[in-house]
């Protein structure tokens, strides 16, 4: 039986069109076979209507095999770029280098934006710090996402011996709700020490530097600073109080988990303030002249700007991650 | 919308489904003499297993893959065929296959009574 000449060119582009969506290893042999079973269908046909292999006979026998994805895709075998195998690896390599660029990029942030002198170009500077940041995370996903797609296509099969997985080695899923007693604990004994500190003894916060063989201090924070200590002790008040009261209650609950939220927010608008709130190194005649180096007082004040950006930008992070998990009532990471 | 199609073809989808494990044992069981790909479609319909190329084709390769079938391509007439047996390991696996196939008729015999 010959097929016409435009029945036989349909056929022979579909099996051409199949032929580009195929492994280069199996295609000869897989159009072969299609070729096979076309004819092996059209002569089958025609013996049954007596008609002729015009385009329409072929055209319709094609429509019924499908589109020439349909065909190859049922030949494919499941690709993937990164397989089940390899799947959970390639989470926790993401996961983990993710973690280390973002605190990476919040530190640089951090910094980036400390000399700012004015709010504004302080979320100028975070934003094209973190917009530096998104780039950064994404050119090391397509990077991270290559290395699996090769290891997943020359990596010799294995599989992994079922006899070695022991149920006993599972390890007991941690109670959410519970609290951390030696945390809180911990937290009581700083804040308290904080408390203590800056409200009777603030002169002991000083810097210490040697000069021709004697130890000296020097005043670090100014009068600036000292603005703050009301609300510092009455936010440290206000975390004891709190941790009094999660230590008597053993337990997260909703209540305690909003008030950490608003304590955290608080704390957040505290850091804010003094971030935005001038100088907070001592910027005296007599106290800068007691430093070791004058160049040392503006890289010390970046320094500490640079570290409550930090604060502000963590505890933000934290303050959204427990949002966000509350509103899944799966309740937040404490 | 798309919430519906995907309703509409969702009983399509789960008979193919049921229908995917069943294929093999059919297939398998009518190879026990050569048979290329168009005769043995042709075998199962007339026995009342419908099976369309897109799924017969790609089977008989996987199952040759995996051994339990082997082929070879031969010419007949004016065009080359390849033909499709059981192998030794398929006809040492079929009497297991077929026995499990019996064992859960019976189980969902009676799960569905």
């Amino acid at each position: 039986m010959k097929t016409n000449k435009d029945g036989r060119y349909l056929i022979e582009s579909y099996i051409e069109e199949v032929g580009t969506q195929l492994p280069l290893r199996q295609r000869a042999d897989i159009q072969a076979e299609i070729r096979s079973l076309l004819e092996d269908t059209l002569e089958d046909r025609l013996a049954e209507t007596g008609g002729a292999a015009d385009v329409e006979t072929v055209a319709a026998l094609l429509k019924e095999f499908g589109s020439p994805d349909k065909m190859a895709a049922s030949y494919a075998p499941d690709r993937y770029l990164v397989g089940p195998k390899l799947f959970p690896l390639f989470m926790l390599v993401t996961k983990i280098v993710f973690a280390v660029l973002i605190v990476l990029g919040i530190i640089g942030a951090g910094i980036a934006a400390a000399p700012a002198e004015t709010f504004k170009a302080a979320l100028l500077s975070v934003g094209s710090s973190l917009l530096e940041m998104f780039n950064g995370l994404m050119s090391t996903l397509a990077w991270i996402v290559i290395v699996f797609a090769i290891l997943e296509r020359t990596l010799p099969e294995h599989e992994k011996e079922e006899e070695d997985w022991d149920p006993r080695k599972l390890e007991r899923i941690p109670d959410q709700d519970k609290v951390k007693i030696a945390e809180l604990i911990a937290g009581i004994v700083f804040s308290t020490i904080g408390i203590v500190i800056f409200n009777f003894f603030p002169h002991i916060i000083r810097g210490i530097v040697s000069a021709d063989g004697a130890i000296q201090t020097f005043q670090i924070l100014g009068e600036n600073f000292m603005r703050f200590i009301p609300w510092l002790t009455a936010i440290w008040a206000l975390e004891i109080l709190f941790s009094i009261i999660l230590l008597w209650r053993r337990q997260w609950e909703p209540a305690t988990r909003w008030i950490r939220i608003g304590l955290d927010v608080l704390g957040m608008a505290l850091t804010a303030a003094m971030l935005f709130g001038g100088p907070l190194i001592a910027t005296t005649p007599e106290a800068i002249a007691a430093w070791p180096s004058e160049e040392l007082v503006p890289l010390a004040q970046t320094g500490i700007k640079a570290l409550l950006g930090l604060i502000i930008v963590v505890e933000g992070i934290s303050v959204i991650e427990q949002l966000v998990k509350m509103l899944r009532k799966k309740g937040p990471i404490v | 919308m798309a919430k519906d199609e995907n309703q509409s073809s969702l009983p399509e989808n789960m008979t193919q489904e049921l229908r995917r494990g069943v294929i093999i044992l059919a297939v398998l069981s009518q190879l026990n003499e050569e048979e290329y790909g168009y005769s043995l479609m042709g075998k199962l319909t007339e026995q009342g297993m419908e099976i369309d190329q897109g799924t017969l084709y790609p089977l008989l390769r996987r199952l040759e893959s995996k051994g339990l079938l082997q082929s070879d391509w031969r010419v007949e007439g004016s065009r080359p065929r390849r033909y499709y047996k059981i192998s030794p390991l398929g006809t040492e696996i079929l009497p297991l296959l077929i026995k499990e196939w019996n064992r859960l008729t019976e189980v969902m015999k009676g799960l569905l009574q």
